[in-house]
């Protein structure tokens, strides 16, 4: 593992995110202003650098008036944990789903992988709107909405993953030992596949990230005033000529913290990768 | 009588012979093992030699359990083993253990060498914590590894020394019989010997029966006190080793003893 | 002296692991003349197979790599061949059968077509099938017309490495390059194999280098033998001198290993510890730790005895 952070790039992507998830943590000590307060004489200022800008908004103000700077890390809290909370359990119960199916086989195995097909099939966009008509859009019904569509991946990797390990021999030490099949999911299997999914874990927090800013951008994500980085973009759809600074900016934090999370990710896939010879006999 | 162990008795596994349907295409029939039957006899080696395909290694599994044959038994005290209750099994399980030709894929990298020695102790509900422990110890011990060697991880350690905890891990909860399928077959020449002698102080010591699955006839007459040849899924000979070896009876079993290659000159 | 086919002078590889210059191959000197058949026989990290690649400019990619050393092959220097000559020499010049027909035949194409695809390569494509299946005749493969359609899954293990064989001597190379090439066969199976191969080198006057951990296999098929032992020849000289009457103490120990017990003995003859890893190889030389023999002086790394004879690369050989 200590191999991983000898790359700069490593280095600079988990400082990247480090100091996001920082920022969020940190919100009510860092923010300037109350995110959902704002002064309309104030609307629309652009940032400190820009003529007309003050120190008074240094990333600029909205169209409300409402401090940039203090929504984005107020956002930060929301568009990371809301994306936090669906990964993990999206990949929960996306893994232990792929597990048994492919620890078991048969039937089980077949109904399961249907049913992950046609997970994978539907239209997140449609479902998220029915949820958002059913029962209103809420901060808890987006993470469910993300969770039902990430969660098919992490099956499917499971089950593959599961199916190459289960031929090893120390599975069949196991069984010989008398140990029952939970224990050998639970000590054999799953140690052994985590690797996989902690990488595609980490290459859905792009994913997620973009899914739930459309969700909000459209209007059927977090629901206002609760800022969102998604949300803030939308905020400024009507100005982006002349106010380019309300959706840039979260626009450009939605870029960097995707591609850190994904520069992780296949950095990370490339260290646990099998062919890269470990031992020292060659 | 009591001094059989284990047994087989005609054994016989197919794979296979399913038609086509439209859930997937025809699989032919293959039969990996015809009406086997053998008796493992306490304290002794029972060579089991074959090439591929001729069912040693299905027989292995069979009698381990890890596989039920398509007919015939295997017979454990006398008594069925499928037909087991959860008290027997576990005390088949705990009296019969297997090693496998692959050091790398025998030993879980994520877990601890003493908990992979362990793991038998802990199924077969006979050692508490502290027990297992001391079992553990001792079975290192025996094997020519340390006991502190616990502590660690099947990465830090070579083939050889991979080979041995399986091993330590087959003895700890002291068996009567150990199958072991090509112990020593992936393994350097030198390793090798410090295996096979190694397996031959534990049963000295110990009093425990070997299975011992392989192709290479080399070892045969070192190792084993009877032999069974095997040839596309049947017994085609069985007898003393040193009986086998020199004045086989079979022709299968005289053209496996001309291919072997010996280092001295023709 | 007629001049070598193949000349290695010094050939060492190495790569960085672990923040460490390592050395699988470690000034590795040696000749095979034109026809002759030697074998290389050694344990793991002894560099054999990473010998057997370098020869053929094939070693795979490693950080920090270093070839280093000479190279000669009918007296031309195998490292200043330019593309067209590497082309020519890899396959033409000296050809090489891997391990494991598994992996070294590509399961979507036919074996015909793996075979007239290392033929084109030599140059002329006329009667392309024709040479084809003459090589699979020439390895001995039964109705040859008849498999050219046949992909690997379909074939027996030792057809397959039959096959492998074809592509092998496909362009009549000089010097054919056999890495344990029946480790992965049935004993029966290896025997006719071997047969075959030993008959089409002397057909042919290939030279061969055969790379063997079982010494019963290249005590059949060569009349020298290198033995290996992490990463340097530690002794070379004439396959019935070596095995009858080894100089090393290595090579005594494993051949005492490979024989077995004879007569009384309740112990088969073993070497204490293992090879030393890439990592850890002592200063001196680098089997003192585990030999019988072992004296204060053997902590400097002892010179393989140069020349053309038995060579030795020990401060107190066995006698003779």
């Amino acid at each position: 593992m200590t191999g991983l952070f000898r790359s700069s790039i490593v280095r600079i992507a988990v400082a990247v995110l480090g100091l996001f998830v920082l920022a969020a943590l940190l919100a009510p000590l860092i923010a300037p202003a109350n995110p959902m307060a704002g002064s309309l004489e104030d609307r629309l200022m652009p940032p400190a650098w820009v003529e007309g800008g003050s120190l008074r908004h240094i990333l600029g103000a909205d169209d409300l008036g409402r401090d940039i700077l203090s929504r984005l890390v107020y956002g930060a809290q929301v568009s990371l944990a809301v994306s936090a909370l669906a990964i993990l359990g999206a990949g929960i119960i996306g893994s232990t789903v792929g597990m048994i199916a492919g620890y078991v086989g048969g039937w089980t195995d077949r109904i399961v992988m249907r049913v992950v097909d046609l997970a994978l099939s539907f239209p997140i966009i449609m479902l998220a709107l029915l949820m958002a008509a059913l029962f209103g859009p809420s901060l808890v019904n987006i993470i469910i909405v993300l969770m039902i569509v990430l969660w098919s991946p992490y099956a499917r990797m499971a089950r593959g993953e599961t199916l190459r390990v289960r031929k090893l021999d120390y599975i069949d030490l196991a069984r010989t030992a008398g140990a029952s099949d939970s224990y050998i999911i639970v000590r054999h299997v799953l140690p052994n596949i985590a690797g996989a999914l902690i990488v595609l874990a980490t290459l859905q927090v792009g994913t997620v990230i973009v899914l739930e800013a459309s969700l909000s951008f459209l209007g059927v994500g977090v629901p206002p005033p609760t800022p969102s980085w998604g949300s803030m973009v939308s905020d400024g759809r009507n100005f982006i000529a002349s106010a380019w600074w309300v959706s840039l900016i979260p626009g450009l934090a939605v870029l960097v913290v995707v591609m850190s999370a994904n520069m992780l990710g296949d950095a990370l896939a490339d260290h646990l990768n099998p062919d890269r010879r470990r031992e020292t006999g060659l | 009588m009591t001094s059989v162990i284990l047994s087989a008795r005609s054994l016989t596994k197919t794979f296979g012979g399913q038609r086509a349907t439209v859930l997937g295409a025809a699989v032919p029939r293959l039969t990996a093992l015809d009406g086997v039957s053998i008796d493992i006899v306490r304290g002794t080696t029972l060579g089991v030699v074959g090439e591929s395909g001729s069912g040693k290694t299905t027989l292995g599994r069979l009698l381990l359990l890890l596989d039920r044959p398509s007919s015939g038994e295997v017979l454990f005290g006398g008594h069925n083993a499928a037909t087991l209750d959860t008290k027997g099994r576990r005390e088949f399980r705990r009296r019969v253990q297997p090693v496998f030709q692959n050091p790398y894929s025998s030993l879980n990298p994520r877990m601890s060498v003493g908990a992979i020695v362990s793991e038998p102790l802990l199924w077969s509900g006979a050692a508490d914590r502290d027990e297992r422990r001391t079992r553990v110890a001792e079975a290192l011990t025996s094997v020519g590894l340390s006991p502190d060697d616990a502590r660690r991880f099947p990465g830090e350690f070579s083939g050889g020394q991979r080979q041995r905890i399986a091993i330590a891990r087959a003895i700890a909860s002291q068996p009567d019989v150990i199958i072991l399928d090509e112990p020593v077959s992936s393994q350097d020449i030198s390793v090798r010997a410090q295996i096979l002698n190694l397996l031959k102080d534990i049963q000295e010591q110990r009093g425990v029966a070997y299975v011992l699955i392989t192709h290479d006839l080399s070892i045969l007459s070192f190792m084993c006190d009877e032999v069974a040849v095997l040839h596309q899924g049947k017994v085609v000979e069985f007898g003393a080793a040193a009986q086998v070896c020199s004045a086989p009876k079979h022709p299968y079993t005289s053209t496996l003893l001309s291919s072997v290659l010996s280092i001295d000159a023709a | 002296m007629i001049a070598p086919l193949l000349q290695v002078e010094d050939l060492s590889v190495s790569f960085r692991y672990r923040d460490r210059m390592v050395a699988p191959l470690d000034g590795v000197t040696l000749s095979v003349s034109a026809g002759e058949s030697v074998g290389i026989v050694g344990e793991s990290g002894s560099g054999k197979s990473t010998l057997a690649l370098a020869v053929l400019r094939l070693t795979p990619p490693a950080r920090d790599l270093k070839v280093s050393g000479r190279i000669a092959f009918e007296g031309r220097d195998v490292f200043a061949m330019n593309r067209k000559d590497l082309s020519a020499y890899r396959g033409g010049g000296v050809a090489l059968i891997p391990q494991d027909p598994m992996t070294s035949l590509n399961p979507t194409l036919t074996v015909g077509k793996q075979v007239s695809e290392t033929i084109a390569l030599g140059g002329s494509v006329r009667g392309l099938e024709a040479e084809t299946v003459k090589a699979l005749g020439a390895v001995r493969i039964p109705e040859p017309e008849t498999r050219l359609n046949a992909y690997p899954h379909q074939l027996s293990g030792g057809l397959r490495q039959r096959v492998v064989g074809a592509i092998g001597i496909a362009r009549s190379p000089r010097l054919l390059i056999a890495d344990e090439p029946t480790t992965a066969l049935d004993v029966t199976v290896q025997r006719r194999y071997l047969d075959m191969l030993d008959g089409l080198r002397r057909e042919r006057g290939m030279a061969m280098l055969f790379i063997s951990h079982d010494l019963g296999v290249v005590a059949k098929v060569c009349e020298r033998i290198i033995v290996m032992y992490a990463g340097q020849i530690v002794e070379d000289g004439p396959t019935r001198d070596v095995l009858d009457r080894p100089r090393h103490w290595y090579t005594g120990a494993l051949v005492a290993a490979a024989r077995g017990v004879s007569g009384a003995q309740k112990r088969l003859p073993a070497i204490g510890g293992a090879p030393p890893t890439l990592t850890d190889r002592p200063p001196g030389c680098r089997f003192a730790p585990r030999c019988a023999n072992a004296k204060p002086q053997c902590q400097a790394l002892p010179d393989l005895t140069p020349g053309h004879g038995h060579r030795l690369r020990c401060h107190f050989p066995k006698s003779a």
